[in-house]
């Protein structure tokens, strides 16, 4: 049991572990994870893949919207330039998947950077709906590049190859994915222990003080877009290479609203928040349609009601997150262990 | 407590529904939240209920069938996650499919699996065995369906002194743009003039920028092809513009619910059908309408309810054939042993074989009239082989 919080270098005040139990329960999770394709079925790997594609898009979302304060509707376009560019690099010019993919998120990159340009004199809702351009510009480009979109039918991509071994299923593809979780979630934290970092929340809690100090606002706007799209351009690659298929409608502006519902109800500004907020927002629509499918038992039309109940649920999530939590799930969790670690002598 | 009772509650509903080794599991993919839910809710219910039936009716070569049910809201990369479930963890033994994307994005899932899939897709692009062996769409395919548009405005021109105008409007995906390119070829091939074509959006709410386009052209009939709920939004528009085109709505677009939702802007519209109308006199009706009397009295159908019965019931039929252990194989061969198969009346008998997997060449002509929807005669088109797969 910790004793006291003593801190008496910088280095110790930067620690992202402040206790030994955290690594040795990460290397556990960790290791844990890598044992989950041998026993779950493809139902639930299905379900823990989309969380992992959502946990780097949300951390994207995340860096740009929680830390940086610069609020983007456009994430599904960011995502759909990563999504259509690696599935364009694989089909159209024969890449790698190992190559295709950091490309696209290189091309998503200077996309965001393009789109990022607003930022640089709008703020607030001014600059959602400079986002929601971005959105609507991307969804058009994508239905009328015919030629290398194939239009409102999108396309089938070949599963990646590793040595010659395809990723299938959904227990290949989830190592793929969880190896990219991973360098994501650190490369975030780590993010935010470095002048970057604390220069974008320099200027999301009050950008003229930052500029005053010298913080370049030019540079970390556009700095806080270039890798929130980096990251909504992996995201996206990963799922081409999930659901196999790119199609426009799978980027609809319900994607880029159920983003930000993500990291609203996860907590804005924090990367174990953007976790959270991915796992609650991909579960919850599975956990209602199991109830239904149980229900179906008892009261055959429980299927339909449920069904169309999804949206009103992550309605009154996200209004309940607001009124009474909103920090979200990470702040929750954070109580709920300091709690624990002081029990039964809370004082 | 409410833990408790929560817990409890999961506990009986657990113990309710018990493993039963004896079922056969049927995947079942629907629509109930998106563009499509018009079609989706009925066809859900016709299905959950041809299975009920046929559970009562002793099950099929004495197993019960089970439908295990996804909700897609029409979206392809949900339908493929849907799929994955089905063959991994239900082990399914055929699937009953849905919209055109879905079975178009499925199509290299289902040949690998060799999963007999019954669509709800008419699409001609998957109807040749040679490119989708193991898919069986569920009626007349939509590229027959423009053909008999054609024919029909050819056959009834008389004007020597031009040849007839006509239009396609249809939806932006791949439903509405299924049978967009034989129509043009077969116009050009008949000699109709197409003069204009318009695409509209899924989920439309207003087509009078499309139309005012379409006025300038004249047509003298145009084709629509898109869905039920959204078919009156053209209709109405039109009316509204004064437009002089005679309008014919493919299988989807049109039912017993269009005199409602388009009021006077649908007389005289024409549409193709491939299913009998609810209560309508065919051989199957009385069992259904008793089925409905029995179980939900108070509900009302409209005709992609019969198509929901139509697909199980014709599941049912090759897994009978397929014999006691049915394989996707097996039932796939089974599928392709229907000849002139009688639907109980609710469509013209269907025949597969493992070269054309176009269930049937018929259809009816139907027409609103005085806010109802009355068959005019019934129609047909030839089955040609130069189209399949088009």
């Amino acid at each position: 049991m910790q004793s006291g919080d003593f801190r008496v270098t910088y280095a110790s005040d930067e620690r992202i572990f402040e206790t030994r139990l955290p690594i040795v329960a990460l290397v556990g999770l960790l290791a844990a994870l890598a044992l989950v394709p041998l026993v779950a079925g493809t139902y639930w790997l299905d379900v823990l893949n989309r969380i992992g594609i959502a946990i780097i898009g949300a951390i994207g979302l995340n860096i740009l919207v929680g830390f940086t304060g610069q609020i983007s509707i456009g994430h599904a376009a960011f995502l759909a330039v990563g999504a259509y560019s690696t599935a364009i690099f694989e089909t159209k010019a024969g890449l790698p998947f190992w190559l295709a993919i950091p490309l696209a998120a290189a091309v998503t990159s200077v996309f965001g950077l393009v789109f990022g340009v607003p930022a640089l004199r709008l703020k607030g809702l001014y600059l959602a709906i400079a986002t929601l351009a971005a959105h609507f510009i991307t969804t058009y480009g994508i239905i009328h590049w015919e030629r290398m979109t194939n239009g409102v039918l999108g396309f089938n991509v070949a599963p990646a190859t590793v040595f010659g071994l395809p990723l299938d299923s959904d227990a290949r593809i989830f190592y793929l994915i969880f190896a990219l979780v991973v360098p994501a979630v650190f490369f975030a934290k780590n993010l935010f222990r470095t002048r970057v970092g604390r220069a974008f929340i320099a200027v999301r809690d009050r950008d003229v003080a930052a500029s005053v100090i010298g913080v370049s606002l030019y540079r970390y706007k556009l700095l806080a877009f270039v890798i929130s799209s980096f990251y909504a351009g992996v995201a996206g690659g990963l799922m081409a290479h999930h659901s196999r298929i790119v199609f426009p409608d799978a980027f609809s502006l319900l994607v880029a609203i159920d983003y930000l519902a993500m990291i609203i109800i996860g907590g804005m500004g924090s990367i174990l928040g953007s976790i959270y907020g991915a796992a609650f927002m991909t579960l919850l629509p599975e956990v209602l349609k199991l109830s239904a499918t149980s229900l179906t038992g008892v009261y055959p039309n429980a299927f339909g009601l449920i069904a169309s109940a999804r949206d009103i649920v992550f309605g009154l999530a996200i209004i309940f997150f607001l009124m009474y939590e909103p920090q979200g799930l990470a702040r929750i969790w954070m109580r709920f262990r300091s709690y624990w670690k002081l029990w039964p002598y809370a004082y | 407590m409410v833990l408790f009772v929560v817990l409890t509650l999961l506990a009986l509903g657990l113990g309710v529904i018990p493993a039963e080794a004896q079922t056969i599991k049927i995947g079942n993919l629907v629509d109930l939240t998106g563009p499509t839910s018009d079609q989706g809710k009925d066809i859900a219910q016709g299905r959950n209920d041809a299975v009920q039936y046929i559970n009562e009716k002793g099950g099929v070569n004495g197993k019960k069938l089970e439908l295990v049910s996804v909700e897609y809201g029409f979206q392809p990369p949900r339908a493929v996650a849907a799929y994955k479930k089905f063959v991994e963890d239900d082990k399914v033994l055929l699937v009953l499919g849905y919209g055109t994307p879905d079975t178009e994005a499925l199509r290299p899932f289902i040949t690998k699996d060799k999963m007999p899939y019954i669509s709800g897709s008419y699409s001609g692009h998957l109807t040749d065995p040679k490119m989708t062996p193991y898919n069986f769409p569920g009626g007349i395919d939509y590229t027959s369906q423009i053909r008999i548009f054609l024919n029909w405005v050819k056959e009834g021109w008389k004007d020597t002194s031009r040849k007839p105008k006509v239009a396609f409007i249809f939806a932006d995906n791949a439903y509405g743009r299924a049978p967009i390119e034989a129509g043009r070829a077969y116009a050009k091939e008949i000699g109709v003039d197409l003069v204009d074509e318009e695409v509209i959006p899924t989920v439309l709410t207003d087509a009078t920028s499309q139309l005012l386009t379409m006025k300038t052209k004249d047509p003298d009939f145009a084709y629509i092809n898109t869905n039920t709920q959204w078919v009156p939004v053209v209709l109405k528009d039109s009316y509204k513009l004064g437009l002089k085109t005679k309008y014919v709505v493919n299988n989807y677009g049109i039912d017993e619910r269009t005199p409602a939702l388009a009021r006077e802007a649908a007389e005289g519209v024409y549409g193709i059908q491939d299913v009998a109308y609810w209560g309508e006199n065919v051989p199957g009706m009385k069992t259904l309408m008793d089925w409905h009397a029995k179980h939900h009295p108070n509900d009302t159908h409209a005709s992609p309810y019969m198509r929901g019965w139509l697909w199980t019931l014709m599941a049912a039929e090759a897994i009978k054939r397929a014999g006691p252990n049915p394989t996707g194989e097996g039932v796939k061969k089974a599928l392709e042993t229907l000849r002139e198969w009688d639907t109980w009346g609710i469509t013209p008998p269907f025949t597969y074989t493992n070269e054309d997997h176009r269930p049937t060449n018929r259809a009816r002509l139907v027409v609103i009239k005085d806010g109802k929807v009355v068959p005019v005669k019934e129609v047909s088109v030839e089955r040609d082989m130069k189209w399949i797969g088009k």
